[in-house]
């Protein structure tokens, strides 16, 4: 009789043991995602506000950054000319403030800033203006440029 | 000082980045049969927070092969695939080669003002035309699309005797069914007595 409540003492144990062993066995899971590498641009707006002919703008600046992504790149700049009537090189760029005619001349062919944009990593474009003597005189004057970002 | 803060304010607003997409890296490559079409997906993401509607253009040798929407629609935070397909004519001159390249440009307007900021993504394509050697070399971007793959294991908290005996499982089932057998061998014995 002993035997027989040893042996169902030891089948409960090891019955316990296996249950709970069972229990906190937990399945190995694998989650896997694909992350795919994205380049992305961003620039913010400028004005040069009313110049009279003759006279060079201040210096103003759009940031160019990469507000998500996570391959950096170089962009480029082209610009178009000034409508309703003025050369497209009247505007120029550079990646510091310096002087107008240190500055590079806006052209209509795609030009690299020079400089790599990633994500975290913005670069500050800085524009001029010079309006030329005898420009008619308007308040409509607008002009498009264009950032490209090639990856 | 409230005016001050008003035109801070509102030159913060005015240099917000209001221009922003975004692709997925790498060249496009499309493999097309003299007489066949064949697509690849350009993946293009926007980054606002609207609805916005950017422009395609091809340029290069590809421009005349290719066909796709001239506008796609792109809901914010999301990667939408738009199908550039390549169409070579039966009649296509061989000694063009068999590597035509070029580019797709993806332009999204800024928004109208004394300057206007546009923003585009520039997408080299190459279509290869099978049997066809390339007409002269040509640099293409090599990038690859990375893919990340991240494993998470979960811990199964079982450390010391309990790990060792949870490897062997089947081996504490069989120890029950051998305990078991006994038992009725015990008992089948006694009741003999």
């Amino acid at each position: 009789m002993k035997e027989i409540i040893g042996m169902l003492a030891a089948v409960l144990a090891l019955t316990v043991l296996a249950v709970n062993v069972l229990a906190t066995e937990t399945a190995t899971s694998t989650a896997s995602v694909s992350v795919p590498a994205t380049c992305g641009l961003s620039a913010t707006d400028i004005s040069f506000g009313s110049l009279a002919p003759g006279f060079t703008s201040s210096d103003v600046t759009s940031t160019v950054s990469m507000p998500t992504g996570n391959y950096p790149l170089i962009p480029t700049i082209k610009g178009a000319d000034w409508t309703p009537s003025m050369a497209v090189g009247q505007t120029r760029w550079y990646m510091t403030d310096v002087t107008y005619e240190s500055m590079t001349t806006l052209t209509t062919s795609e030009a690299s800033i020079g400089q790599s944009v990633g994500f975290g990593s913005p670069k500050t474009v800085h524009f001029k203006l010079q309006i030329p003597n005898g420009q008619a005189a308007g308040t409509g004057y607008t002009q498009t440029i264009t950032f490209t970002a090639s990856c | 000082m409230k005016r001050i803060m008003i035109l801070i304010i509102l030159g913060l607003l005015l240099a917000s980045p209001v221009y922003a997409l975004q692709q997925i890296a790498g060249p496009l490559v499309i493999s097309v049969p003299i007489g066949g079409t064949n697509s690849a997906k350009y993946g293009l993401i926007n980054d606002e927070n609207e609805t916005i509607t950017i422009s395609l253009r091809a340029e290069g040798d590809v421009a005349k092969y290719l066909f796709f929407p001239a506008t796609v629609d792109l809901l914010p935070n999301k990667i939408i695939y738009t199908d550039i397909t390549a169409k070579i004519p039966a009649d296509y001159d061989t000694s063009l080669g068999g590597n035509i390249t070029g580019y797709v440009y993806a332009l999204q307007e800024g928004k109208p003002g004394q300057v206007k900021i546009n923003v585009q993504m520039k997408k080299s394509v190459t279509i290869l035309i099978p049997g066809l050697p390339p007409k002269a070399s040509k640099t293409v971007e090599t990038t690859n699309p990375q893919t990340t793959i991240v494993s998470t294991t979960q811990p199964t908290g079982i450390t010391g005797l309990f790990a060792l005996v949870s490897a062997n499982s089947f081996v504490i089932v069989l120890i029950i069914l051998v305990i078991i057998v006994l038992m009725f061998i015990k008992i089948k014995g006694g009741m003999k007595k």
